[in-house]
Formats: C-alpha cells, structure tokens, sequence
C-alpha cells in the first residue's frame, strides 16, 4: 500500500469507519480498532465543537442530543474543504433547510442563517468606515447620483419567527421563549463597530432602502421610494438624510461614490 | 489597524531577513528565551499587563482571516513581543499537491507578523481535497522521507527560509515502517535540510503509547537542527495518553526537558495550553519551572 492508499484508507476510517486500514496498523495491548478509534473520536469531536462554537444558540435551542446527531449527519455531508475551520460550518443553514426532520422546523434554519451572519461579520475584512466629513465633502449637485458601497461586515437578514429573543434569551442566561411566528417578516442589520459585533432590527422604510441602496441605487432614487411611504413631500430629504447619517454614524458605509 | 507594519526597538527580526534555505548555519536563528502560544483567552491580560514573556507563538492559521479581532489583538501585541508562528495546514506529508493558495496565504501573514521563524508538524493533514483538522501519522519509512523532504524543499523555496517540523504525540503504528520514529524524524530533516521543533511532551506520549524509552529518542536528535522546543500537558488514561494540551506539564515530561537542555544546550522554549484554560499566573509559573530548569542546566546566563 502506497503513501496516498494508506491515506486514503486513513481518511476513510475517520469519515465512516469503513476501511481496510486497520490491517495496515499493529496492534498489541490495544487493538488496532481501538487506537484508529481514537483518530476517528478526536475528529468528529472537533468538528462538534466548531459546530458548537458557530452555533451556540441553535445548539442550546435544540438540546445536547438533537444537535449532536444533526453534527454527525452535517460532518458526513459537508466535511471540510478549508485549511481553517472558519468555513466548516458555512453550510448548516442550506442543510437545515433541505433535510428532514429540521426542514419541518423553519425556526432552525433562520436562526441558523443569523448566527452564521454573526460569524461572518466577526470575520470581514477590516476596511475603514466613512465618516460625516466625507459627506460633507460632496458637492450639492452630486446628492442626487450618490451611491453606497456598504462596509463587508454589513449583512441584512430577513426573518419571520422570533429568533432576536431566543438569541437574546441564551446571551442574558435565560431560558429560551419556544419557537413563535410572527405576523410579519422582519429584517435586521447584523454588522462589526469597534471589534464588536451588533445588530439592529429595521423599520419597514429603512429596509426598503437599505435593500435598494445596496443595490446600487442612487440617493435620488431612495428617496422616490420614500414617497411610498411619507405623504408630505418636504419631509421625504429629511428622512432619507436622517438614515444616511445614522448608517454613517454607525460605520456601515465603507464608500460614496458619486 | 488593517495593514499597519509592525517595527519595534527589540525587535528580533532583522537577523532573519532575506535569508535563504541553506544559506545559513543549521543554528543561526536566535535563541528567544521563554515564550507562551498565545491564545483568545489571554489577549487583554497579555495587552493591559505586558507580562514578562520572551516571546508568543501564534497558532497560523488562527488569523488566516479576512479581518476583525484576531488580526487587531496580533498587530497589538506583536508590538510588544517577538513572535514565531506555527501552523497545522501545510499537510506536508499528504499526497494532495501542495496547497499554493495556503502557501501564498502564509506567506503574507509572514510579511504582517514578520516571525523570527515558522513551523508545522510532521504529518499529514488531508486527503483528496479534504481537511482532517488532524495531525495525521506517516509511516515510518524511505517513500515518506523522499516524499516529506521533496516537500519541505518546495516550501523553503517557495518562503525564502528555513521551517522547522514538529514531531506529533501518535496512537498508531503502521505495519509499512521500517524505522524508529526518531530515525524517520531525523532523515527528514537532513534530508530537507530544515530546522526542528522538539514537542517534548509528544515524545513523552508516543513513548508510552508505543512502548519507547524516549531518551533514546531525545539522544538520537541531531541537536544543531533543534530550534525550538514545545512543552504541555496530556491526557493519561493509564493503558495510552492522549495529547490534549489541557493540563500543566507533568514531571516526567519536566525530567525529559532537562535531559534534553543537556543533550540540546539552551533552546528557545515554550508552554503550549489549548482548553481548560488555567489563570494566566499558573501558566507563567509553569514557565518560571521552565526558566529554572534551563538556569539548572546552564547556570543563570541561560
């Protein structure tokens, strides 16, 4: 057996125990079995605990157990591609979505998606932020075809059951509220300040446009789609003035291009 | 932030810079003194209270990361500390190519962090496009040596420097090796021509799992290539021990250091802990123990 058979047939035992390497291993005191089996333990409890690590709400929400077996079943699935265990865990809100029994619980894939934005934010590269001083750098005439690159830490995330209080629930200690929908969908802001991780939810206008923002649209454009929203025409620049600077006060914005 | 450089009064870099493999003696790197793995959980003490460490080791793939905290706390306290960086990703005794998008990540997190050197373990790592987040055994024989010192010469020549590879604590044995584990350990890196870190609680654990005496492992090591030494704690489950960094370093493995300080001379040397995380103090007790056996075996100089 070569280098990369013995390999391959290592990698093998680690991911389901089904390989021909235990007679390639010496066996004494301990079995061979039982010396791989420390191999294949010391691999699945890692990869548990990263799960754990990225998902501390979901793992309290579904119990010791429940998240175990759904670790096992992700490892067998998903194991991992990358040299740094950031990514391992990228793809558990796709699986909960797509595999029973957790696709019958919805609430476990959308907390899923928010505590992976968590992560993601955690993580964003470290470009600086704009401040009120480069909006006051822009020319008058230029209002109109501003437009906003927002910082890569910045997510928006889009909800219909009460996940904001089960994850509040779990950081203050308590017990958590069980699953309830909500009447309607509603979308945070998940971002990093300062090193620090936040989020806030948003009111219906603010996520119209934040999502037309981040799509490109210009400040002339955000503003028309205020106009679904306030009737006196004078208040609209006033409104759409005021979500500007709380974005830039709150380090959103990574630039303005006009 | 971000991309700032790091230069400092006491830095200890410049020696280093530039150097080519082969290019230098075997043991021309610095000697550090007494250093820690630096960890999350010790960022704001090491930060408010610059404690007296030589010197940290940071755990490289750690801050292989786009931005955010871990990159801010080891621009900080690089600042303050001279630094060596240790990897567990190079796979370098895997059969998958080399990964050159991790290699060309490492090797501009060695411009930001600008380490008196780097290490990785000798073993493998990943199969088939997977990452086992392991430290995987070799078998002991010529094909692995051929094929780990091939490449470790691809990874020096791709870096500009020297690396030193790090022995692993192993459970298993392959019925493929034809050699001891420090025969296998020593050709690779005559071989490689490259640089040794010594764990000695790894040899303490594989000798009790594999029935060695390891101070023949300790005097069979070719002590001009030792470069660093790693101290932790294990596991002991009586019939095998398990490597886990998570409690202090036991007196065998003490007794073991001071016979290799002998063997070796001074070598630069550190705590590894990586979960159950004692208060900083007993981990820099754990330190001082190691200070004082280096001043027992090379008087106060050392």
């Amino acid at each position: 057996m070569n280098l990369k058979h013995l390999q391959h047939s290592f990698k093998s035992h680690l991911f389901n125990q089904e390989s021909p390497i235990a007679e390639h291993i010496v066996s004494d005191q301990l079995s061979s079995e039982f010396r791989l089996g420390i191999y294949a333990n010391a691999y699945a409890t890692r990869l548990i605990e990263v799960l754990e690590g990225d998902y501390p709400v979901l793992h309290s929400l579904m119990g010791e157990e429940a998240f175990l077996e759904l670790s096992r079943a992700y490892i067998q699935t998903h194991p991992s591609t990358y040299s740094s265990l950031r990514w391992f865990g990228r793809h558990l809100p796709e699986f909960l979505q797509q595999l029973q029994p957790y696709k019958c619980q919805p609430y476990l894939a959308e907390l899923a998606e928010f505590e992976w934005k968590l992560v993601d934010a955690f993580n964003a590269s470290d470009q600086p932020a704009i401040s009120e001083h480069d909006v006051a750098r822009i020319p008058p005439d230029k209002w109109p075809v501003l437009s906003l690159e927002f910082h890569p830490s910045v997510h928006g995330f889009q909800y219909q059951w009460n996940v904001l209080p089960v994850w509040q629930a779990h950081k203050q200690g308590k017990a958590l509220p069980p699953p309830e929908k909500l009447h309607q969908h509603q979308t945070c802001l998940i971002w990093r300040q300062n090193l620090k991780t936040l989020f806030r939810t948003l009111e219906p206008d603010e996520t119209q446009l934040f999502a037309a923002a981040q799509n490109g649209a210009d400040f002339s454009e955000l503003c028309e789609m205020l106009s679904d929203w306030i009737e006196d025409a004078e208040q609209i620049p006033l409104r759409a003035v005021t979500l500007l600077k709380t974005w830039i006060s709150q380090a959103l914005v990574a630039d303005i291009k006009y | 932030m971000g991309n700032k450089r790091v230069v400092e009064k006491n830095d200890v870099v410049d020696s280093m810079h530039g150097q080519r493999p082969g290019n230098q003696d075997a043991n021309s790197l610095k000697f550090l003194g007494f250093g820690l793995g630096l960890r999350t959980e010790y960022y704001d003490i090491i930060l408010e209270q610059q404690p007296k460490v030589d010197w940290f080791e940071i755990l490289t793939e750690n801050y292989m990361v786009d931005g955010g905290k871990p990159l801010y706390y080891l621009d900080a306290i690089r600042q303050h500390y001279p630094m060596v960086m240790h990897g567990v990703s190079l796979s370098i005794g895997g059969t998958d190519p080399l990964d050159m998008q991790y290699l060309a990540h490492l090797k501009a997190l060695v411009q930001r962090v600008q380490p008196c050197w780097i290490s990785d373990h000798l073993c493998w790592t990943g199969q088939g496009g997977h990452n086992l987040h392991d430290l995987l055994p070799l078998p002991y024989n010529e094909e692995a040596i051929q094929h780990v010192a091939n490449r470790v010469t691809q990874v020096q020549d791709y870096l500009g420097r020297q690396i030193l590879l790090e022995n692993v604590s192993s459970y298993v044995t392959y019925s493929h090796s034809d050699m001891s584990e420090w025969e296998f350990y020593r050709a690779v890196v005559e071989e490689a021509d490259c640089l040794m870190l010594l764990d000695i609680n790894n040899i303490y654990v594989s000798a009790r799992n594999h029935h060695f005496d390891p101070l023949d492992y300790v005097n069979a090591m070719p002590k001009d290539r030792v470069q660093q030494i790693h101290l932790a704690g294990h596991s002991d489950h009586g019939e095998y021990v398990i490597d886990t960094h998570d409690h202090p370093v036991v007196d065998p493995v003490w007794r073991l250091y001071e016979q290799a300080l002998k063997c070796f001379g001074p070598v630069s040397t550190m705590i590894e802990r990586d979960d159950r995380f004692p208060p900083f103090e007993e981990l820099m007790q754990e330190l001082t123990q190691a200070r004082n056996i280096g001043e027992t075996v090379f008087g106060k100089a050392a």
